[in-house]
């Protein structure tokens, strides 16, 4: 029974000899997957800066259109659809301020969509990026102790052959 | 949402028909006809059973860590013993 542990135990200090590539390689691949979830982050950020770009200039173009169309209307520029021009009344406006009104809500609602959107892609990247950051450390523990466990077996063979 | 959703809000907003309405309201109506309403729904990660397990998984694994690494510790004067016959 003895002579058997020691064979097992010889054969596991020859297997502990090597392993060291796996774990570098592994490291190197979870590195190069976290520096593209950087990358993703940045054009994350970039593509929600033009989301809001274009929702703030689609809310100035409603302030435009509200002020053009009562420039037109007080010109006598609108025409209804027997050819009579549109008078500047106050049902005209009211209508107006109405369709700006829902205008405007549709925009905001728009508005906290893509900030929920975003804050939620940011934190599925930050979530996986976590994972990864985990994943690191388990693999480098691995490697540690395989090198402490190398380490050990050495102490053992050169405590025995100085015996 | 689509244009089509966001007129059918501004026609239930003024009480009437977009494409008449946009007649009194030129450019109003021509700004509301390009907008584009977007429903979008991002899953969040951490809230998924996957990552709540292999989080877990993750906690379970460096608690064997600690007992492991002691254990090797332990382990040298046993093997001197064992290995020295």
């Amino acid at each position: 029974m003895i002579a058997h542990c020691r064979v097992v135990l010889w054969v596991c200090l020859a297997a502990a000899a090597g392993g060291c590539g796996t774990s570098t390689a592994t490291l190197e691949l979870i590195t190069a997957a976290r520096r593209g979830l950087a990358m993703a982050q940045q054009d994350l950020a970039a593509r929600h800066e033009v989301e809001v770009q274009r929702l703030a200039t689609q809310a100035a173009a409603l302030d435009a259109a509200f002020d053009a169309d009562v420039k037109l209307a007080a010109a006598g520029a609108i025409c209804d659809a027997e050819g009579k021009p549109v008078e500047l009344t106050p049902e005209w406006v009211i209508s107006a301020r109405k369709g700006y009104a829902a205008g405007r809500d549709i925009l905001a609602d728009e508005v906290r969509t893509a900030e929920a959107t975003h804050r939620t892609g940011q934190d599925n990247l930050a979530a996986a990026d976590e994972a990864l950051e985990m994943a690191t450390e388990l693999t480098v523990w691995q490697s540690d102790l395989s090198e402490r466990f190398k380490q050990h077996l050495m102490t053992v063979q050169r405590s025995l052959i100085h015996d | 949402m689509t244009d089509e959703r966001v007129k059918e809000i501004v026609s239930q907003a003024v009480g009437q028909a977009f494409e008449q309405w946009a007649g009194a309201h030129p450019s109003l109506a021509a700004v509301i006809d390009r907008m584009m309403v977007t429903s979008r729904v991002v899953e969040s990660l951490r809230d998924s059973e996957e990552y709540r397990s292999a989080i877990a998984a993750y906690r379970r694994r460096r608690a064997e860590a600690d007992v492991l690494t002691r254990l090797t510790e332990l382990a040298t004067p046993l093997l001197t013993a064992i290995l020295g016959g």
